[in-house]
């Protein structure tokens, strides 16, 4: 037997997904707020260290993050009437982990690390919140920020694809932290105000949090992952390609694992931040490698940018515009800057086959990933 | 239950460093001839360039484990946040877990799949799975497995005591069908973090082989 190349025509479905962030706690509420522009960013004091207000996407309840994670591993339980799950495959993704528990532990202590517990702090604490409460077979943690849950992603699929298991629940998931707050604010990329992708006077991102949760498995159902790519900028430790090169590589790679044209998409959910280095890369990129002009949205204006959570979160809203065929206006752009991109500023509906997901990284780390709409399969 | 998928991997070459706080002879001048961007590099970047070298890393895909990350540009952000100081970009900008690995791509102008995994003292086992799976596409990969966490303030959470603050295990491999005959048996090292056990047991076990193969359980 070749094991090279072995069962890579398995085909990867959407069992069952969920998803929490600053606009609503379901899939269903966070694709209403995409279509009526009912953005989770508001302006909030105490975040910076020169207490000047920064507009961010907190989820808004008086939860636990930790207990919302559990909350939506528990509604993907119910959702896919599995029993538990014993058979299963945990993928997780995080940029920073138990960062924002470790921040404020260390306040609270005056300045000491004497009680920082590695397994609250580390990358791997979302793992260690998850399997005190459920029980998977195994389980790896992504962390390659920005990317983090579309690595997830991708090793779900060729986990399944290598015929290792038939089911992987992945769960993409980042807290608001001061790090991550006060970070992009020295960086120069965190505005104000909600933000405007793609916009020609865009004044940066929102930093925000999220949990997306998706069940991959074998089981046909209405929302297939046809296709993952992946690219290396090999450019800048922050800012990407100003030509878009990676993002380039990145689709290409996705389309040929999905085994299509470029005309044959859709829809594309960009990655959208809203920072200047970003959109005009991006932007760039999707101009040149689609020609036909496919229309191309950010939904970071009504979630924010959950940071490593927002390849899954952006999965599930790119599986709900398959199901809905509805395609989300980019709430609160006015001037574009690349005119010719197919920037919708009105919902419409459509018939939508193919979306395109993107998320791009520090690093030069890009994700392409490709959902597919599956008619009369369940 | 269903039986755990087995992968063999060979493994061309491999190496390894550690030191008790800070590595040295890495031969970041001739590995690293931009001065601006050798400037930048973390101790994690400087390991991952070096361990690199020495296993004859071209232009491979990259799986990067590291189990607590950037931790001297985390500890500086987490001191300006508590001291109510400006934040160093460059600090934030080198704290996430990928950035060893994207220096290395960045200098190698390497534009293949990078990814990192950190699973505290599972680390090590992550990078093999994750490598493992990756390598049923019939490439070679660089598995890289880093840790330095040398700063003051250390013993607060060195728990496991280990004496060796900085190290680093590097395996250039690729799938085979041949038989393996290295089987992973968790052998503990008190001198090494443990994120790292899985992989420097591979390192040392190859050393001893003509043509080492593992086998990992996905």
């Amino acid at each position: 037997m070749n094991i090279k190349n072995k069962n890579i025509n398995r085909e990867v479905y959407i069992e069952s997904m969920s998803a929490c962030c600053s606009v609503g706690d379901s899939s269903e509420v966070i694709f209403e707020a995409t279509l009526l522009g009912n953005s989770g960013v508001k302006k909030h004091q105490g975040f910076l260290n020169d207490e000047t207000v920064s507009a961010i996407g907190k989820i808004r309840s008086s939860r636990s993050f930790d207990s919302l994670i559990i909350e939506s591993i528990e509604n993907i339980l119910y959702d896919s009437k599995l029993k538990d799950f014993s058979t299963t495959f945990l993928s997780i993704g995080t940029s920073v982990g138990g960062m924002a528990w470790a921040e404020n532990q260390f306040i609270k202590d005056g300045g000491s690390y004497k009680n920082i517990k590695l397994e609250k702090q580390s990358i791997h604490s979302i793992a260690h919140t998850i399997k005190k409460k459920f029980n998977f077979k195994d389980s790896i943690t992504f962390s390659t920020a920005c990317t983090s849950s579309s690595n997830a992603i991708i090793f779900a699929k060729e986990l399944i694809e290598a015929g290792a298991y038939e089911r992987v629940l992945v769960v993409g998931a980042d807290s608001i932290s001061y790090t991550t707050v006060n970070g992009f604010n020295a960086l120069g990329v965190l505005s104000s105000e909600i933000a405007t992708p793609f916009d020609a006077n865009r004044t940066g991102m929102n930093v925000a949090e999220g949990i997306g949760t998706i069940l991959l498995s074998t089981t046909p159902s209405e929302i297939k992952l046809v296709g993952v790519g992946c690219s290396s900028d090999a450019y800048n430790i922050t800012n990407p390609h100003p030509h878009g090169e990676g993002a380039k590589l990145a689709m290409k790679n996705a389309l040929k694992s999905a085994n299509l044209n470029p005309n044959q998409i859709d829809y594309i959910n960009a990655h959208g931040t809203g920072t200047i280095a970003n959109d005009s890369a991006e932007g760039k990129a999707i101009e040149e490698l689609f020609p036909h002009n496919p229309p191309v949205g950010s939904t970071k204006s009504i979630t924010g940018h959950t940071l490593g959570a927002c390849g899954a979160i952006e999965l599930v809203i790119s599986s709900m515009v398959l199901k809905k065929q509805i395609i989300p206006k980019n709430f609160n752009l006015k001037t574009k800057e690349i005119d010719s991109l197919n920037l919708l500023q009105k919902s419409i509906k459509n018939e939508i086959k193919f979306v395109l997901s993107n998320a791009f990284a520090f690093g030069g780390n890009n994700v392409s990933l490709i959902v597919q709409k599956v008619y009369n399969e369940r | 239950m269903k039986d755990n998928l087995k992968i063999n991997l060979k493994i061309i070459s491999s190496a390894f460093i550690s030191a008790e706080s800070k590595c040295d002879a890495l031969d970041e001048k001739k590995l690293v001839p931009k001065m601006m961007l050798r400037r930048r590099l973390t101790r994690g970047a400087k390991i991952a360039i070096y361990l690199a070298s020495e296993v004859g890393y071209t232009h491979e895909r990259i799986i990067f484990g590291s189990a607590y990350g950037e931790v001297k540009a985390t500890v500086d952000i987490v001191e300006s946040i508590y001291n109510k100081t400006l934040l160093s970009p460059t600090a934030f900008q080198n704290s996430v877990h990928n950035t060893p690995a994207s220096y290395l791509s960045i200098l190698s102008e390497n534009q293949a799949e990078v990814t990192t995994v950190s699973d505290l003292f599972d680390t090590s086992l992550s990078v093999l799975k994750t490598g493992a799976v990756k390598a049923l596409r019939g490439d070679r990969l660089l598995l890289l497995n880093v840790d330095a966490f040398s700063f003051e303030g250390v013993e607060d959470i060195n728990n496991c005591r280990v004496s060796k603050l900085e190290s680093g295990v590097a395996l250039l491999v690729e799938v085979t069908e041949e038989k393996s005959n290295i089987m992973i048996e968790n052998i503990k090292n008190s001198e090494i973090s443990p994120s790292l056990w899985q992989m420097l047991e591979i390192y040392n076990k190859s050393k001893e082989l003509e043509n080492p193969i593992v086998e990992v359980l996905i």
